[in-house]
Parts: C-alpha cells; sequence; structure tokens
C-alpha cells in the first residue's frame, strides 16, 4: 500500500499537498530528525554535529536526497539576477519631484519656509492689534453713518419700522389678549395722566407741509396701569387739540386707532387728525408741534 | 560595502553629491530588485516598486537615523509598496521575465544549453516560490538569498523569531518538493522541444 494513501500516516498539516506527495512524509523511526536537518541548513549547529550529522546521511539515503534537493533549490535562489541599472532613472525622477535637493539648498527652502510662516504670524498678530486698538481700521463691513438730516433718515426707516413693530405690535397682542382681564386697576377710571410720546411723532412730510393734518403713526407710550386710551390732546403752536379715540368719535380723528396694551403696560396705536377740522388755518404753517401728548385713560373692565 | 562606506555615501549624497546617491543606488538595487522580482515574479513590477523605493529613500534620506542599517530601511520601504501594489493587482507569474532574466547568455564562454538549463531553473524556481504563502516566500527570500540573520527578519516583519523559522523550514520543505518537480517537468520539456 502507497503510504500516501494510508490515512493514518497523513500530516495532520491542513496543506492538501504536504500529505499527499511521497517527499512530504512525517519522519519514520530510525530516521535522522528533520529538525536537525533544519538546524544545519539554518546554521545552528556547531561543527562537531554538522560532522555527526553528515556521517548518519551515508545511512539514512532519502533524508540525503531530501538535503540534496534543498540544496539544489537554495543555489538556484542564489544564482544571479540580471538587474537593469536604475540610478540614471531614479535620481531623474527625484529631480523632477524635487526631493533629492543638496543640502545647501535644502536649508534655504527650510529657512524661506520658517520666513514665510513668521511672516504670516506677524501679520495676524499686527491684524489683531490694530483690530483690537482701530476696530474701525478692519471692519470691511458698512461704517455707520451719522445722520445729519433726520427728516429724510426718518423717512427712509419709516416704512420698515412700521412693518416691522406692526407685526410685533399683532404679536403681543395676540399674545396678551387672554390676560388682559387679569391687568386691571381698579379706582382709575376717568384719571389723566401727562406722558410723554415715546416713538415717531415724526416731523410732517412733505405732502403735509402744511400741515393739513396731525398723524402719529403707531406711537407708543408708557402708562402706569393698563389702561385704555380714551383721549389724546395734541398741541400744535400751543393749541390743544383733542383728539377722541374711536369709541368716543368712530372715525372722525383715528386711522388705525387700535390701542394696543402691552404687558409692560404700554399704549401703542396710530392717530391722525384733519387741523382744518379743528379750525386751524389753512394759509399758515404751524411754527411747532409739541411731543407731549396727554391721555385720558381708563381701567379695562 | 561596510557601514562606514554606506556612512560616507549616505552623508555625501545628504550633501547633495549626484554621484554618491548613485553609488548608494546601485549598491542596493540588485538586492532590493531581487527581493521584489522574486516575491512578485513579474519584472516590470519589481522595476517600478524599487524606483520608486529609492526615490522615496532619497527624497528623506536626511531624515535616516545612521544607528540602523540603510538597507533595512529601503527593504522596508520597497515592501511595504509591494504590499500595496499587491493589495491591487494579485501576482502573477509572468513567463516572459524568464527571458529577461537570461543574464548568462551574454558570457561568451556559456553554452546555448547552459544558458537553457539556466533559464529552465529559474522559472522552476519562481514558479515553486509563487506555489509558497506569501510570509513563507519573502522569509525564504531574505534568508537564502540576501542572507538575512533570523533575528533581522523577525524585526523587519515584525514577528517572533520562533514563528520566522516555522515558516522558514515549512516553506523550505515545500520549496524543495515544488523545485524538485518543476525543475523535471521543465527539463522534460526541454528535452522534448529539442
Amino acid at each position: 500500500m502507497n503510504p500516501t494513501n494510508d490515512p493514518s500516516r497523513r500530516s495532520s498539516n491542513d496543506n492538501p499537498f504536504r500529505s499527499t506527495h511521497p517527499d512530504m512524509r512525517n519522519d519514520a523511526p530510525g530516521r535522522i530528525p528533520e529538525s536537525l536537518i533544519d538546524a544545519a541548513i539554518d546554521g545552528e549547529l556547531n561543527e562537531d554535529m554538522q560532522r555527526e550529522i553528515a556521517h548518519a546521511l551515508r545511512y539514512d539515503p532519502m533524508r540525503k536526497q531530501e538535503l540534496i534537493d534543498t540544496a539544489d533549490a537554495i543555489n538556484a535562489l542564489q544564482m544571479p539576477i540580471s538587474v537593469p541599472d536604475f540610478a540614471e532613472q531614479i535620481l531623474a525622477r527625484a529631480d523632477r519631484q524635487r526631493r533629492f535637493i543638496p543640502a545647501s539648498w535644502r536649508k534655504k527652502v527650510r529657512a524661506g519656509r520658517l520666513g514665510i510662516a513668521a511672516a504670516l504670524l506677524l501679520t495676524l498678530m499686527c491684524v489683531s492689534l490694530v483690530q483690537r486698538n482701530y476696530p474701525r481700521w478692519t471692519t470691511i463691513a458698512a461704517h455707520p453713518t451719522p445722520v445729519r438730516n433726520i427728516e429724510s433718515a426718518i423717512e427712509q426707516g419709516t416704512n420698515q419700522i412700521a412693518s416691522s413693530i406692526t407685526s410685533e405690535c399683532q404679536t403681543i397682542q395676540s399674545s396678551i389678549a387672554p390676560m388682559a382681564s387679569l391687568l386691571q386697576a381698579p379706582g382709575k377710571n376717568n384719571q389723566r395722566f401727562d406722558v410723554s410720546l415715546a416713538s415717531d411723532d415724526r416731523t410732517p412730510s412733505a405732502s403735509h407741509a402744511r400741515f393739513p393734518s396731525v398723524r402719529y403713526d403707531l406711537a407708543s407710550v408708557s402708562a402706569p396701569y393698563a389702561m385704555r386710551t380714551r383721549l389724546v390732546t395734541v398741541y400744535v403752536d400751543n393749541r390743544a387739540l383733542v383728539l377722541m379715540m374711536p369709541d368716543d368719535a368712530p372715525g372722525a380723528e383715528f386711522a388705525n386707532s387700535s390701542s394696543l396694551l402691552t404687558s409692560s403696560g404700554v399704549h401703542r396705536w396710530s392717530f391722525g387728525t384733519s387741523l382744518a377740522d379743528r379750525g386751524y388755518p389753512h394759509s399758515t404753517a404751524p411754527s411747532s408741534l409739541t411731543k407731549s401728548v396727554e391721555l385720558e385713560v381708563q381701567s379695562l373692565p | 560595502m561596510d557601514r562606514n562606506e554606506e556612512r560616507d555615501l549616505i552623508e555625501r549624497a545628504i550633501a547633495g553629491e549626484r554621484k554618491a546617491a548613485g553609488d548608494l543606488i546601485r549598491a542596493h538595487q540588485r538586492s532590493v530588485y531581487g527581493y521584489i522580482l522574486r516575491m512578485s515574479g513579474r519584472p516590470e513590477v519589481a522595476e517600478d516598486i524599487v524606483q520608486e523605493a529609492f526615490v522615496r529613500v532619497l527624497g528623506n534620506l536626511h531624515r535616516f537615523d545612521f544607528r540602523f542599517r540603510f538597507s533595512t530601511w529601503l527593504f522596508t520601504i520597497a515592501r511595504r509598496l509591494y504590499m500595496n501594489a499587491m493589495s491591487k493587482n494579485k501576482p502573477a507569474y509572468d513567463t516572459d521575465f524568464v527571458g529577461s532574466m537570461g543574464g548568462s547568455l551574454d558570457r561568451p564562454e556559456s553554452s546555448v544549453f547552459a544558458a537553457e538549463r539556466q533559464t529552465v531553473q529559474h522559472d522552476a524556481l519562481q514558479q515553486a516560490l509563487l506555489a509558497l504563502t506569501e510570509e513563507q516566500r519573502e522569509i525564504i527570500i531574505l534568508f537564502h538569498q540576501l542572507d538575512w540573520p533570523i533575528a533581522l527578519i523577525a524585526t523587519h516583519l515584525d514577528m517572533p523569531e520562533g514563528t520566522i523559522k516555522s515558516h522558514l523550514h515549512r516553506g523550505r520543505k515545500r520549496l524543495r518538493v515544488m523545485f524538485k518537480d518543476k525543475s523535471r517537468l521543465a527539463e522534460q520539456l526541454a528535452g522534448v522541444a529539442r
């Protein structure tokens, strides 16, 4: 029976080639151990041991043949290989990639890189210093411009301000409406308060140069209590013009007279009146329009 | 080349002396080319890897630590490049390279038959090597072709010495069998052809 076909003699190694090839059998009793041959080939045995193995090989022809075959393979490995000379190609590639730089140049390149890095750092420090001390020098965005012509400045921004305030007022109104009944001030009915107009008692525009009407858009007044505004008195050339809230004079003076109550007690509304209807002379423009308004307020129901 | 001579070449190459860089390449190109050629079995792959490895080495020569061996550094770079290349393209045995390895044909004293025999042996050896596992092949090449000691191979491959020996012995056993078979087959074929 061929020993390689005997399953009991097969190597446990998972390499199928090792278990089937006749030259790959395990060590048989009486043969020179393969590990000793390996140690000899690896150069790990002294001369005495090597001589003993050489002597023993005379009586183990199979192992001797294995050793000869191994030596053949090793000798084939050590056969010279023709190698092209790569030196010039490599140096040319190194030159192209600028990796092979002479030491003197490398120092210059390194110094240059350090210089650039230092310059960048210095620039950043300078910019930071200037920004801290003179912020306007380093601000790229438009500078705030002082208003020299208040009238035109207000004209330009009024529409935007009005729309934003309107939306804000609507939001506030809707949010505080359910709380209105809680904000009562008992005993304050029909009292008068002198309050100042906090917002745009704007100067009449060109179309109203002759003051045909007085109009406050979205004026706001701070009141000490949460109260309803009943009337407003505006002084034009020291003449008091009493403006009634729409509850008392529907549609007469107030174009948009909703009096908004905010949580901080601020009334906001728009109102206006015709001076002509109030007996003010058309032909002469008033010389002054005071900012003060007088409110008659009433507690909320 | 002894280490002092090598150090001198490296220092001159760092200083920008082109000839020294060329000498350094010529001193090591044979071993590193042989290593990669035996590993890959493809001369064009070996050429590319050897050139790239030297280009990288020259670009970083000023960082070389003289406490270590230059060849170890070079082989480490070449090996990494080889592994990268092989992860993209699996090695395939290239029969054309047998002809390119026939350097002995240039020798006037060699006969045609001697050259053919050497070619057959080269061919058989490469086929036998490619039949080994990657680790076995590499360790056998480093140990038997480049004469690296076990300890150095262990460091180079980051494996314990015992593992290196185990791979070496198994690989050598298999190489012996494969080489014998391939040589026999190749010589038979060559005989038929004659």
